[in-house]
């Protein structure tokens, strides 16, 4: 298998799926007990197609992230169920298969641009490093040309005087731009961001959000964008999967997820969300306490204890994976909201008393 | 509350005096390398009724926190004068300003570094009425208790423990209850929620709002989301380069902003168009600011966001705008504001 991830990509044998994510479970041990950060997550993802992963903090999407891209610690964790990418299983790989793919089959950008770049070398040479990496027959003189290529790709303003700067003289919404340039250098065939514009001004958050929306068209890449912030997802991805507790609650094609929501989760995300065409002081419809812990899952229905709508059976049983009505679009939910417009979750559900530990 | 007879006030009318205001505040900072200086605030004007909420919104780097430390004397302003019910802060010191300083509180971003993660909560809440002598013993745990109820938290469950076994969320509750310790008059939150995930971030808005209309506090309200200060004020104050470019209650500046960068603020904020998702498909859409603020230390001649401004003319780079009223409590600081004769012209900018 291995070798055959060394073979162009545009083998016509590969067909249009780019990744396969099937039952796919993280588990970390602590000591004796172990827990599922991520729980049995299944996905399929187009060549040159997007999704958005958006959950809480501590749903699980970032673990989910670093278990695809092979970033997980070496010991107390264990994973289970299949990863494909272009046809290669990832879950059994060892370390030194893995870093030929990292780059060229599938790359990563972090939150935080500040420390995912050598605060003590120069923007040109760390982009240099990476086009180095990846083809190692080139000269000085390429490298650098390459490098200033790709920060035009990136869209940095004068890229020749960006090349001598140190990371801490450039901006937030700059860095995150190198860090960009970094991971297409390879250039891969998956590009995941991980909460790239949290750390950002909203002004500079529209252009790099922009900007990976343009990236992944111009190089026919796929994208996965994981956010807290369904907001920042919605109308940027083709696909959106929401995460709740280790578990993909809805997922479906963008429009779906939005027009047709299903899982009260989803829509309690979207209403907690600030509008701008309400008046001032409006009580906003907060999602009553936090996820669980991995490590105290509740039994049934992980939403039920904060759900507007939960009922006996909803604690009792986990709801299946059901289809909607339109293709691709699936949820778990004994009772989803339906097609109608449902109005926002009554005003009782909204408790600062909710964080009660 | 206690009433205060403006004493000593500088305008004889009989509008009211304001909780909070600034006049014609400037921060400098003594710049490194050339010896220059950096002007972070410059000619702020605003002021704050009793129980109402001033949002403050800009990007990362417009002056918006150097303003909320100048209105809490951390340093006083280089020029201009902060008054709290009338009184001048900046004429005040030692013991007068501390006990100014009692009657207004910062809340910070991230509340987990603004706690000290080896003391535990109850000693945390009570330490700014322990300094000020305020109560002790018994007493004092009540009071504690009371402002951790009074946050959403249970006291018997949190007393004891220490800010790790706390969330962000918890955190932020957590500096909130401390903040109201002293019962203060005004709470200044310095991006109390971009730390936090949306859902949360809901709870802490409710949260404050709650505080303020049951308390009677008057709220500062400092965010780089438009969306977030739209919902929580009164009043917004739209701050780019130093500079307040304009001010208005908040449903006017959302229906009606008159500033370019106030409208391109409100299209930034994402999820907007969530309804017509495909814009993007066919490259309609396009972030509505290019490029970065400008370096404080070099701001641009003129109006300062002529650079980044899709209106910006020659009289921009030369003429610096006067903050002018475009309405009833409506102030723009343009040469081409977006005013309601215009609204063609800013279709076709947009488009």
């Amino acid at each position: 298998m291995s070798a055959a991830a060394g073979q162009p990509t545009a083998d016509p044998g590969i067909g249009p799926q780019l990744l396969a994510v099937r039952d796919l479970t993280t588990r970390f041990v602590i000591g004796r007990r172990e827990f599922a950060a991520v729980d049995g997550v299944s996905f399929s993802l187009d060549r040159g197609t997007s999704m958005g992963i958006v959950g809480e903090s501590g749903s699980g999407k970032s673990v989910l992230a670093r278990t695809i891209m092979g970033l997980l610690p070496g010991s107390g964790v264990s994973v289970s169920g299949s990863a494909h990418l272009n046809g290669t299983e990832l879950v059994a790989m060892t370390g030194s298969q893995r870093r030929r793919l990292w780059g060229t089959a599938i790359a990563m950008v972090f939150q935080d641009p500040l420390t995912s770049l050598n605060p003590v070398m120069k923007i040109g040479n760390q982009v240099g490093e990476a086009v180095r990496a990846h083809r190692k027959r080139l000269d000085r003189s390429e490298i650098g040309r390459q490098s200033l290529r790709l920060l035009e790709t990136v869209q940095v303003p004068d890229p020749g005087r960006v090349a001598g700067l140190y990371p801490h003289e450039l901006s937030g919404g700059m860095r995150q731009r190198v860090a960009i340039a970094i991971a297409l250098a390879g250039d891969p065939d998956l590009l995941i961001a991980d909460e790239p514009t949290t750390a950002l001004d909203v002004t500079i958050q529209a252009e790099i959000l922009d900007l990976l929306e343009a990236l992944q068209a111009e190089r026919a890449m796929s994208v996965i964008l994981i956010s807290h912030d369904l907001a920042v997802v919605a109308g940027r991805t083709d696909q959106v999967a929401v995460m709740y507790a280790g578990k993909i609650v809805e997922r479906g094609p963008t429009a779906a997820v939005f027009d047709d929501t299903q899982m009260p989760y989803t829509q309690a995300l979207l209403n907690a969300v600030p509008k701008l065409d309400l008046p001032s002081h409006t009580q906003l419809a907060a999602i009553d306490g936090r996820p669980p812990r991995p490590d105290s899952i509740p039994a049934g229905c992980r939403f039920a204890p904060r759900c507007g709508y939960a009922q006996p059976r909803c604690q009792a049983e986990a709801p299946p994976i059901t289809a909607g009505k339109r293709a691709g679009h699936e949820y778990s939910c004994w009772y989803p909201l339906g097609s109608r417009a449902v109005p926002a979750a009554d005003p009782a559900h909204e408790l600062d008393a909710g964080s009660r530990a | 509350m206690t009433e205060q007879v403006p004493l000593v006030t500088a305008e004889p009318s009989a509008v009211p005096v304001p909780r909070l205001s600034a006049e014609h505040v400037s921060v400098r900072f003594s710049g490194s390398r050339k010896g220059g200086t950096l002007t972070a605030v410059s000619d702020v004007s605003f002021a704050v009724q009793p129980g109402e909420t001033l949002g403050l919104v800009g990007e990362s780097g417009c002056g918006k926190s150097s303003l909320a430390r100048a209105i809490m004397q951390l340093p006083p302003p280089a020029i201009g004068q902060v008054r709290l019910d009338g009184t001048d802060l900046t004429s005040l010191s030692g013991e007068s300003l501390r006990l100014a300083r009692s009657r207004m509180h910062l809340i910070f971003q991230d509340p987990i570094s603004s706690l000290n993660p080896r003391r535990n909560i109850a000693s945390i809440v009570a330490e700014p009425a322990v300094v000020w002598g305020r109560s002790s013993g018994e007493q004092l745990r009540e009071l504690v208790d009371q402002n951790l109820e009074a946050v959403g938290l249970d006291p018997d469950d949190t007393r004891n423990r220490r800010p790790r076994q706390f969330s962000g969320g918890q955190c932020q509750r957590i500096c909130i209850a401390r903040a109201l310790i002293l019962e203060p008059d005004l709470i200044i939150c310095d991006e109390p929620v971009s730390a936090l995930d949306v859902s949360i971030q809901a709870q802490i808005l409710n949260l404050l709002d709650r505080l303020r209309r049951e308390r009677g506090l008057t709220l500062i309200f400092i965010s780089h989301d438009l969306a977030v200060v739209k919902n929580v004020s009164d009043k917004i104050a739209v701050m780019y380069l130093g500079r307040i470019c304009e001010v208005a209650d908040s449903d006017t500046l959302y229906r009606r902003p008159a500033h370019p960068y106030t409208r391109a603020l409100i299209d930034s904020i994402p999820g907007r168009d969530t309804t017509t998702r495909n814009s993007a498909r066919d490259g309609s859409r396009r972030a509505p600011l290019s490029g970065e603020l400008p370096s404080a230390a070099r701001p641009p001649s003129g109006c300062r966001f002529r650079t980044r401004c899709p209106r910006a003319q020659a009289v921009c780079a030369e003429e610096d705008p006067a903050l002018l009223p475009a309405g009833a409590g409506h102030t723009v600081a343009c040469h081409f504001p977006l005013l309601d004769s215009s609204h063609a012209t800013r279709e076709e900018i947009a488009g």
